[in-house]
């Protein structure tokens, strides 16, 4: 589709991002390590809320001793290690947000919607997750609480991710080395012509 | 930016595998730069972790000190006691001398705080069980103990049946054969097997069976 002439410049325009780094498959890696550590991190943080809020079906038992100490250490070790990931892996895919047309069909935007808790509840997880560990509370909610159902929100919006990624990610991911394709997609999804001329 | 049009795609993919390799190298450091606030034989590398498992009064960490707790005088008073009540055949009380009097066991177990870091320590106490037979407590009684602060979070915390049964909870009065320091709990502290730090409850003046 044709930009409107109002957005006819940059970012909007064709070729307005030219690094090789918005690619499909950095973003692919980078999606499934951080697809790891935030599974990890949930299933770990799950543990800590019912260890401190047990149920009708769930109590703690006291062996393994060390259990919680295994499981909280990967649940903070994993958190750190997602922030350099997600990080990247904004900056990679950034340049999508200025893609034309905004969406292509009602499931591409379903996808798209679905960013948003993605997007920020991720980065409001990991921080107020590393503010939590130095025992910084620079808000007014409850961190545990808010910590607690935001992780539903983001988990939620990362199934959605997945299933709509998967088809991609297995594209992209099943040629054999890395930077070998010759017409390689950027994450805009357009053709990089200038590999082409 | 790659702008000259004679890069070719094997320079992009250079590009991109050091791209990655620096992402999941700055991933990888710190994990190695924090880790050791939890695991041992990196805690000198914990250069960037709120903690160092080794630091702190009688070789490890506070997270909320006597002070701040507000429990300064009440832990020091003579007047402290332990109490025993509830769902209780004989409601039991004891001060921190007769407390040491009772049978007295050791355990090596962890504090595995919810901010991640951890520290294993030997503590010595009365068992947990003991106390719920001496005072007639019913097999499965759930326990909640209390502490002397009397606000803010984590006043009390619950032992379950599986948990209050298990011969390494105690109501501890010493680590590693010293009392408690006061921001460890002085004079006693619950420590148990498998429980998040913040259940290891600081200060205890009431077990309450239920």
């Amino acid at each position: 589709m044709k930009l409107p002439a109002v957005l006819d410049r940059p970012p909007f325009r064709e070729g307005s991002f030219t690094s090789p780094l918005h690619d499909e498959r950095v973003a692919a890696i980078l999606g499934i390590a951080l697809g790891i550590s935030f599974t990890v991190c949930f299933a770990t943080g799950l543990f800590s809320h019912l260890a401190q809020n047990p149920t009708d079906w769930f109590r703690l038992p006291s062996r393994p001793a060390g259990l919680y100490r295994v499981t909280q250490g990967l649940h903070v070790a994993t958190g750190i290690a997602s922030i350099p990931l997600l990080l990247a892996k904004l900056w990679v895919v950034y340049p999508k947000l200025f893609s034309w047309p905004p969406f292509e069909s009602t499931a591409h935007l379903v996808a798209r919607i679905s960013l948003l808790p993605l997007i920020g509840g991720g980065l409001f997880m990991l921080f107020t997750g590393l503010a939590n560990i130095n025992l910084w509370y620079p808000w007014a909610f409850n961190f545990r609480a808010t910590h607690y159902w935001a992780a539903w929100i983001t988990m939620g919006a990362l199934v959605v991710h997945i299933g709509a990624k998967y088809t991609t990610t297995r594209r992209v991911l099943g040629r054999r080395v890395l930077g070998r394709q010759v017409s390689g997609r950027q994450v805009s999804g357009r053709r990089t012509s200038r590999r082409q001329q | 930016m790659t702008t000259n049009p004679a890069s070719s795609a094997a320079d992009d993919g250079l590009d991109r595998r050091r791209f990655l390799g620096a992402v999941f190298g700055t991933s990888a450091l710190l994990t190695l730069f924090t880790v050791g606030q939890t695991f041992w034989p990196l805690r000198k590398l914990a250069l960037l972790a709120p903690r160092r498992p080794d630091v702190g009064p009688q070789g490890f960490p506070v997270n909320r000190t006597a002070a701040a707790a507000g429990v300064s005088e009440s832990s020091m008073s003579p007047d402290y006691r332990l109490t025993v009540t509830g769902r209780v055949s004989e409601a039991l009380s004891f001060d921190v001398d007769q407390l040491r009097a009772l049978p007295q066991h050791s355990a090596v177990l962890p504090i595995a705080c919810v901010e991640g870091w951890s520290t294993t320590q030997r503590w010595t106490g009365v068992r947990v069980r003991d106390l719920l037979t001496m005072a007639g407590a019913a097999p499965d009684a759930r326990v909640r103990v209390e502490s002397l602060q009397q606000r803010r979070s984590y006043r009390t915390s619950d032992v379950n049946p599986w948990q209050a049964h298990d011969p390494d909870t105690l109501l501890a009065l010493d680590v590693n054969d010293e009392p408690l320091a006061p921001d460890h709990g002085y004079p006693l502290r619950l420590i148990g097997p498998n429980r998040p730090g913040v259940m290891q409850t600081k200060w205890v003046t009431r077990v309450v069976v239920r």
